[in-house]
C-alpha cells in the first residue's frame, strides 16, 4: 500500500534527497513538498496525508511553530510527524523531547532504514 | 619690753610700772604700797606673779608651738620658712621634706632644716634656671612684699610634676624678715587639663579632618551656634555670626523646602532628623551634606536643636563615579551578551547552515555510489569528495563543540582530580590500549581542586589525546599526571615523551584555533585552543616546556581559585 507522505523543508537539495529517498523506498511514488510550516498546515487542512516529514529550520512557521500551531489551531489534524534535523544540538534534541506527539526524529539525511522504521510503526 | 611681749602678756606692763614705782620710793604711785616692808613683799609678791605668769606664757606658747607644728605637719602643703639674711630654712612640714627628698638626686640622710635655699636647690639638684627661677621669685616677693604665686615644674624622674606656690613675705618694721613657702602638688589637675585640652584638639582635628560640623541651635533666645568646621564647610564670612537666613540661603534651591519641612517638625513636633541635601556656597560650591539634628525637649517644648552636618561630597561623587561605572558596565555587559548571542548565532550556524549542506552532500554522493555504470575513476574521485567532506564535517563539528563549551556555565566546583583523570581513562581506554601507553598518576600532591568540572575533564582529556596522538613512532607512549600548587595556585602537570613541538618556530600560535603542528595525524587545530581559553577564563595560564622527539610537558596553572578547594 502506498502512502501519502508530506516533505516540509525549505532546502531544495535536503528536499531532494528526502523526495529521493522516499521514492526509491516505494513506500510513495510522488511525496508532496511544501517550503514552510504554514504552508504544510494549509496543505494538511485542505487533504489526506498518512506521514509528515519536517524540518525544523523554515521561513515563516518553524518545525517547532508548526507543532504548536498544528495543536492549537487544528487540533482535527492528527497527521503522524517525524522531525529531520541538521542539527546534533542538545538543545533541539531536548525540544523535540518535549512534544510527545512527534512519532520520531532523526538527523538528516533521511536514511531509507529509518523511514521502514517508522512506517513500519504505522502500520 | 618691746610691743610684742606686751601683746603676749596683758597686765604685764601694769606690774612692772607699780614695781619701778616701789624702787623708787614714789608713793603717789597707783596701788596700796605704804611702807618699805610692804614694798619689799610688794616686790616679791609682784615678782612671784611675775614669774608664775611668764612660766604659765611660756607653756601657753609651747602648746600653740605644738598645735602650730602639728598643724603644720598634718597638711598636704609643702611649708617652709625662710628667713631673709642667709636665705636659710628655719621651718620645713614633713611634706616639704618629703617632696624635696624624693628628689632622685638628695641623698636620704641630708638635713633640710638650716640649709640655705641655694644649698638646698643645689643638694636637691635643681638646675640653674630653676635656682633663678626661685631667686626671681623671692626677690619679686621682698620687694613688692606681697604674696605671690606662681606654677613650678619639676622631674622628680617620674615625669612631671606641677605644684602650684605661694611666697608669702613676714614683713617687720618695715622688712621682710621671712618668707613662707607654701607649695600644694596639682600633676594630677594639669594632667587631666592637659588631657582635656588635648581632647578638645582632637575632636576639632577629627571635626576638621571628617569634614564634620556641629552646630547649636537655641529656641530660646534665637541663637545659632557653629563650630568651627562647620563654618568652613559654609564657608561662612570671616567676623559673620551664622544665622538661619544664611544656612538658609546655602542649602540648594532644590532642597530647600525639605530642611524648612524638617526644621519645622523638629520645632513643632520634636522629631530628629537626617537629611542628605546639597548646599551651594558664598563662593559658588556646590557641596553635599548628611546633616543630623536633635530636638532638645522641656516641658513638651522643643527649646533647642543640636546636630551635626558631615560633608559628604567626595562620597556623593564617589558614588556618582561608580554609578557611571555601572551603567558602562551594563552597557558592555549588554554589548557582550549581544556578543554572545552572535556567538550562539554563529554556533547554530556552524551546527545548522554549514552541516545541512555538507550532510546533503554526503547523501548525494552515496547516491552516487549507488548507480551502477560508474566507472573507476568516477568511484575515485567519489572517495576522494567523500574524505574532503569528512575532514570538513570534522572541522564544523570542532567548531560547534568549541561554541557550545563557551556557552557553559563557568561555575566552578570542587573537583577531584584523581576521578577526573579515571573518567577521562574511560573516555578514551581504548585510545590507550592501541597505544600501549603507560598513564602514571602516582605523583598528585594535589587531590581536590576548585575549576569546572567539565572544563578541567575536557583540559585532562585533551591534554592526555594529545600526548597518545603525537607519540613517537617507535616508543610507547609515557603519560606522568602530577599536580601540585605553585604561587597560591592548583598546577596540573602532563608530561608525555612523544614528538615534542618546536616552540622556537610555533610558541607564539601555540594555542590559537585551527593550529596544528604535526601533518602525520588527525587533528583539527582546537583542542589546545580550548584548554587555554578554559585557563584563562579562570585566571589561569598555561606554560609548555618541549623539545623535539623527546616530549612536551605541560603545566596547566588553574588560577587564583583553584586552591581554594577546602572552603
Amino acid at each position: 500500500m502506498k502512502l501519502r507522505i508530506l516533505i516540509v523543508e525549505d532546502d531544495e537539495v535536503s528536499a531532494f534527497v528526502s523526495k529521493t529517498v522516499v521514492e526509491q523506498s516505494g513506500y510513495c511514488d510522488t511525496p508532496v513538498i511544501v517550503d514552510n510550516g504554514q504552508a504544510a498546515l494549509d496543505y494538511l487542512n485542505a487533504n489526506e496525508v498518512d506521514l509528515v516529514l519536517l524540518d525544523i529550520s523554515m521561513p515563516v512557521l518553524d518545525g517547532f511553530q508548526f507543532m504548536d500551531l498544528k495543536k492549537t489551531k487544528y487540533p482535527n489534524i492528527l497527521v503522524p510527524v517525524v522531525m529531520l534535523s541538521s542539527s546534533d544540538r542538545e538543545q533541539e534534541q531536548v525540544l523535540m523531547k518535549s512534544y510527545p506527539e512527534i512519532l520520531d526524529y532523526s538527523m538528516k539525511p533521511l536514511k531509507k532504514d529509518f523511514l521502514s522504521s517508522v512506517v513500519n510503526r504505522l502500520n | 619690753m618691746n610691743q610684742s611681749t606686751e601683746q603676749l602678756v596683758p597686765g604685764l606692763q601694769s606690774i612692772l610700772d607699780q614695781l619701778i614705782c616701789i624702787a623708787h620710793g614714789h608713793h603717789d604711785c597707783k596701788g596700796e604700797v605704804t611702807g618699805e616692808d610692804d614694798t619689799l613683799d610688794a616686790i616679791t609678791v609682784g615678782l612671784n606673779m611675775l614669774t608664775e605668769e611668764l612660766a604659765q606664757r611660756e607653756l601657753d606658747l609651747e602648746d600653740q608651738n605644738r598645735t602650730l607644728e602639728t598643724m603644720l605637719e598634718s597638711v598636704a602643703e609643702s611649708i617652709t620658712m625662710i628667713e631673709t639674711e642667709q636665705f636659710s630654712l628655719v621651718v620645713a612640714n614633713k611634706a616639704f621634706i618629703e617632696r624635696v627628698t624624693s628628689a632622685p638626686n638628695l641623698e636620704n640622710d641630708t638635713p633640710i632644716r638650716g640649709l640655705t635655699l641655694i644649698e638646698a636647690a643645689k643638694k636637691v639638684g635643681y638646675s640653674e634656671s630653676q635656682v633663678e627661677f626661685f631667686n626671681a621669685w623671692i626677690k619679686e616677693s621682698i620687694s613688692r612684699k606681697k604674696r605671690i604665686h606662681r606654677l613650678e615644674e619639676f622631674d622628680y624622674g617620674q615625669g612631671m610634676r606641677y605644684f602650684s606656690s605661694s611666697l608669702t613675705p613676714i614683713v617687720e618694721a618695715d622688712r621682710v624678715k621671712y618668707l613662707v613657702y607654701v607649695s600644694r602638688e596639682i600633676t594630677e589637675e594639669v594632667k587631666s587639663s592637659f588631657k582635656l585640652s588635648i581632647s578638645e584638639s582632637r575632636l576639632k582635628q577629627a571635626q576638621r579632618i571628617s569634614n564634620v560640623g556641629h552646630f547649636n541651635f537655641s529656641l530660646l533666645d534665637q541663637s545659632l551656634s557653629w563650630s568651627d568646621q562647620l563654618k568652613r564647610i559654609f564657608e561662612l564670612p570671616e567676623g559673620q555670626d551664622p544665622s538661619y537666613e544664611f544656612f538658609l540661603n546655602s542649602i540648594a534651591p532644590e532642597h530647600q523646602e525639605l530642611m524648612n519641612s524638617v526644621i519645622g517638625n523638629a520645632i513643632q513636633k520634636g522629631e530628629n532628623f537626617e537629611v542628605p541635601h546639597r548646599m551651594v556656597t558664598p563662593s559658588g560650591k556646590s557641596k553635599y551634606l548628611l546633616c543630623s539634628g536633635e530636638a532638645i525637649r522641656e516641658n513638651g517644648q522643643t527649646i533647642a536643636i543640636m546636630g551635626v552636618a558631615h560633608e559628604v561630597t567626595k562620597d556623593v561623587i564617589a558614588k556618582q563615579r561608580i554609578q557611571q561605572q555601572k551603567v558602562a558596565l551594563e552597557e558592555s555587559n549588554r554589548k557582550l551578551s549581544t556578543a554572545n548571542n552572535r556567538l550562539e548565532e554563529l554556533a547554530y550556524i556552524a551546527s545548522h547552515d554549514l552541516k545541512a549542506p555538507l550532510l546533503n552532500f554526503n547523501a548525494l554522493l552515496e547516491m552516487l555510489e549507488g548507480q551502477e555504470e560508474l566507472g573507476e575513476f568516477s568511484k575515485t574521485l567519489i572517495a576522494k569528495m567523500k574524505q574532503s567532506a569528512g575532514g570538513m564535517n570534522q572541522t564544523i563539528q570542532g567548531l560547534n563543540t568549541v561554541l557550545e563549551n563557551f556557552q557553559q556555565q563557568e561555575e566552578a566546583e570542587v573537583c577531584d582530580i584523581p576521578s577526573i583523570i579515571d573518567q577521562v581513562q574511560l573516555s578514551i581506554g581504548s585510545l590507550i590500549e592501541r597505544e600501549s601507553a603507560q598513564l602514571n598518576v602516582s605523583a598528585l600532591a594535589i587531590e581536590k581542586t576548585r575549576f569546572n568540572k567539565q572544563r578541567l575533564e575536557s583540559i585532562v582529556q585533551n591534554l592526555v589525546s594529545n600526548s597518545l596522538k603525537y607519540r613517537q613512532e617507535d616508543l610507547a607512549p609515557a603519560i606522568n599526571i602530577s599536580s601540585y600548587t605553585k604561587d597560591d595556585e592548583v598546577v596540573l602537570e602532563v608530561a608525555d615523551n612523544g614528538v615534542g613541538i618546536d616552540l622556537e618556530i610555533n610558541g607564539d600560535r601555540m594555542f590559537g584555533l585551527f593550529k596544528r603542528f604535526h601533518t602525520h595525524v588527525e587533528g583539527r587545530g582546537i583542542g589546545l585552543h580550548m584548554i587555554n581559553s578554559f585557563v584563562a577564563d579562570a585566571g589561569g595560564h598555561i606554560e609548555v616546556e618541549s623539545e623535539v622527539n623527546k616530549g612536551t610537558t605541560f603545566k596547566v596553572h588553574l588560577g587564583p581559585e583553584s586552591i581554594a578547594y577546602e572552603a
